[in-house]
């Protein structure tokens, strides 16, 4: 009977090969993940796939493109307005990092605790969606 | 990787992430039309082109459609040239020791007329005997396309026999394969919707498109110096770029400098005035091609030549160092 | 009949439950990462009733907490990765029970259970990169598995006693 053999023990032999092959997914994502970093040059946020608004870390600059969906409040805060609600996004310059500062996508509000920093910043109910576009090196001939 | 040359795709678009699903397959596709053209250009084993070069006496043998585009725009490239663009000088690239075995951390001598490789990476200068012998396997004319329902090349039966070792005629492509590369390349990454992008093969054939305000900087490099500084760069949108120089790859003997541009008429490396020459213009193949044979052309004969050629940009280097160009206007000096 | 009928419900309002409890709270480290104590439920009826409940529980649950939360778009991920984990969980439950703990289950289908949530979100959006936090995820899956897993053991050495109730 099933309820047996789970009563035995909390633990088991044949955990310490689950528990390995676990960590060793674990260490192969980040590796895979993390390593090949690239530089951040600059954001893009959309919502339901459509970019609303980018922004140029080498100029500190913005470019609205939706003009009806984004409210800029200052030069580092900008209201981005969607179907079912917005999100109030805040610029940090200088170390080319974005988050939401208000937003009123339900209860949990996930996507407040995301920064550009460690990766897509994404607000699943509004499809709101900061991400980061790369360095590109001078086209090199000879 | 392309033929042994890292290829890489850069996209300015601004509204375009990395790693995201459409980025992936782009750079799929893009690396995999690199295999494809690898299994065929590659002068490794199982390749068509070393099919054909190990192919003995007259011999028709059925190709793949891209080593027939190949074959046919080289064959243009020979006549245009008057046989100053040949890729049929691969033994004598061997003889001279400028192909990737000789780069090998330590070098084995394998063939009869091998030289012991120099500490400061030179070769001692090879038999004549050889060189003469060699350069009677390069006439390329000989060299005749066939469409019959499907892709036919017919090799001639040229050889020559020294020391009891017979060598067959044989054919590198590799100094026109990047540019085809590209011609090929920027049509998938387009298709894809990007706009604002570049394609570098190897870093001697581009294709740059545009960037989203205004044109790529393209960075041409300080033949001069030791470590690939760029002395000049031009704006450049919407075209191909290809480059050949004797700085890429050189050993020297008694001050004189041997490069990896072989010049068909003498069956040796050239000598040369222009020891850079970068072309911009629509067809990546052709400029490739073309590349070449205007280092073998010299200034002289290479600007009339060029100058005759429609559509096409050019910036030379000589070797006193004098940049000659006909959008000397638009050039920007760096240093 | 009606009592088994009755026995899920209960079950899968309990899922329901906690699932909304742990909306409350903040994200751990990174969004989207729960504890996952609605796995205990999962599990508990697929030990005590059978697959097919099973598969009634997370159908249920996904469809009702999507219509709770008022988003219909994380039905496609939550219910992928529900029925995933579940199949994951069942096959170990299965085949392995003997020579493997319920705790190392639990983490594998967690693990499971994350990793295909965000699968999910990364195939329906192809213009993003959510992959950084895909470590994250399988590392809580690993850790939570733990606790739901030891929940678990705990509940079946006391026998039914909690679910005649």
């Amino acid at each position: 009977m099933l309820t047996e053999n789970i009563k035995k023990a909390p633990f088991k032999k044949g955990d310490i090969i689950v528990y390995l092959a676990l960590i060793i997914l674990v260490v192969t994502l980040f590796l895979v993940t993390l390593l090949p970093q690239r530089e951040i040059n600059g954001f893009t946020v959309t919502v339901g796939g459509k970019t609303v608004l980018y922004g140029d870390f080498l100029n500190n600059s913005v470019k609205i493109s939706k003009v009806d969906w984004v409210e800029k409040i200052d030069e580092n805060t900008y209201k981005i307005i969607s179907q079912s609600g917005y999100n109030t996004i805040k610029i940090d310059w200088q170390n080319k990092d974005v988050v939401v500062i208000e937003t009123d996508c339900g209860i949990s509000k996930e996507c407040t605790y995301m920064r550009l920093k460690n990766g897509d910043v994404i607000c699943v109910p509004h499809q709101m969606i900061i991400s980061r576009t790369g360095e590109i090196p001078k086209p090199v001939v000879g | 990787m392309l033929l042994g040359a890292p290829v890489a795709v850069y996209v300015a678009d601004p509204n375009y992430i990395l790693d995201s699903k459409v980025d992936r397959n782009m750079r799929r596709e893009v690396y995999d039309l690199a295999n494809e053209l690898n299994s065929i250009f590659s002068i490794e084993e199982n390749s068509e082109i070393s099919a054909y070069n190990t192919a003995i006496g007259e011999k028709r043998v059925k190709i793949s459609e891209h080593f027939y585009n190949v074959l046919s725009l080289s064959k243009e490239l020979f006549t245009q040239s008057n046989g100053l663009f040949n890729p049929q000088v691969s033994h004598l690239v061997d003889l001279w020791g400028f192909t990737k075995r000789h780069k090998d951390e330590v070098f084995i001598k394998q063939k009869p007329y091998d030289r012991d490789r120099n500490s400061d990476g030179s070769f001692a200068l090879p038999d004549q005997m050889y060189v003469d012998a060699f350069k009677s396997l390069t006439d390329f004319s000989l060299v005749t396309l066939t469409y019959d329902n499907d892709y036919f090349v017919t090799k001639p039966d040229q050889k020559v026999t020294i020391n009891g070792e017979t060598y067959y005629s044989a054919l590198d492509l590799s100094s026109v394969v990047k540019g085809y590369f590209c011609d090929l390349a920027h049509k998938i990454v387009q298709s894809y919707g990007i706009k604002n992008y570049y394609i570098s093969a190897g870093g001697s054939s581009l294709y740059l498109s545009t960037r989203p305000n205004g044109s790529w900087d393209l960075q041409i490099v300080d033949p001069f110096s030791k470590n690939r500084e760029a002395i000049i760069s031009v704006p450049v949108s919407n075209k191909q770029v290809a480059a050949s120089g004797t700085y890429q790859n050189y050993y020297t003997i008694d001050g004189v400098n041997y490069s990896h541009i072989i010049d068909p008429t003498t069956g040796a490396p050239t000598k040369s005035d222009l020891v850079s020459v970068t072309l911009i213009g629509e067809d990546g193949a052709k400029l490739d091609g073309l590349s070449t044979a205007l280092i073998n052309m010299g200034q002289e004969k290479g600007l009339e030549f060029i100058t005759n050629y429609q559509n096409i940009n050019y910036i030379f280097i000589n070797n006193k160092g004098e940049i000659i160009s006909d959008i000397q206007k638009d050039i920007t000096y760096l240093k | 009949m009606g009592k088994k009928v009755a026995k899920l419900s209960v079950l899968c309002a309990l899922s329901l439950i906690t699932f909304m409890v742990e909306n409350l709270l903040p994200p751990l480290i990174i969004p989207g990462a729960k504890l996952g104590l609605g796995n205990i439920f999962v599990m508990l009826t697929l030990i005590y009733m059978g697959l097919p409940q099973a598969l009634v529980l997370v159908l249920a649950k996904s469809l009702l907490s999507a219509i709770i939360v008022g988003n219909m778009f994380s039905l496609a991920f939550s219910f992928t990765a529900g029925v995933l984990s579940l199949i994951v969980t069942y096959l170990m439950l299965r085949f392995l029970s003997k020579n493997i703990s319920v705790l190392s289950i639990a983490s594998t289908s967690a693990c499971c259970h994350n990793l295909t949530q965000l699968c999910v979100f990364w195939l329906l959006n192809a213009n993003v990169n959510v992959m950084l936090y895909a470590p994250y995820l399988a590392l809580l899956g690993l850790l939570s598995g733990l606790v739901t897993g030891f929940i678990v053991y705990l509940i079946t050495k006391k026998d039914l006693k909690v679910l005649v109730s």
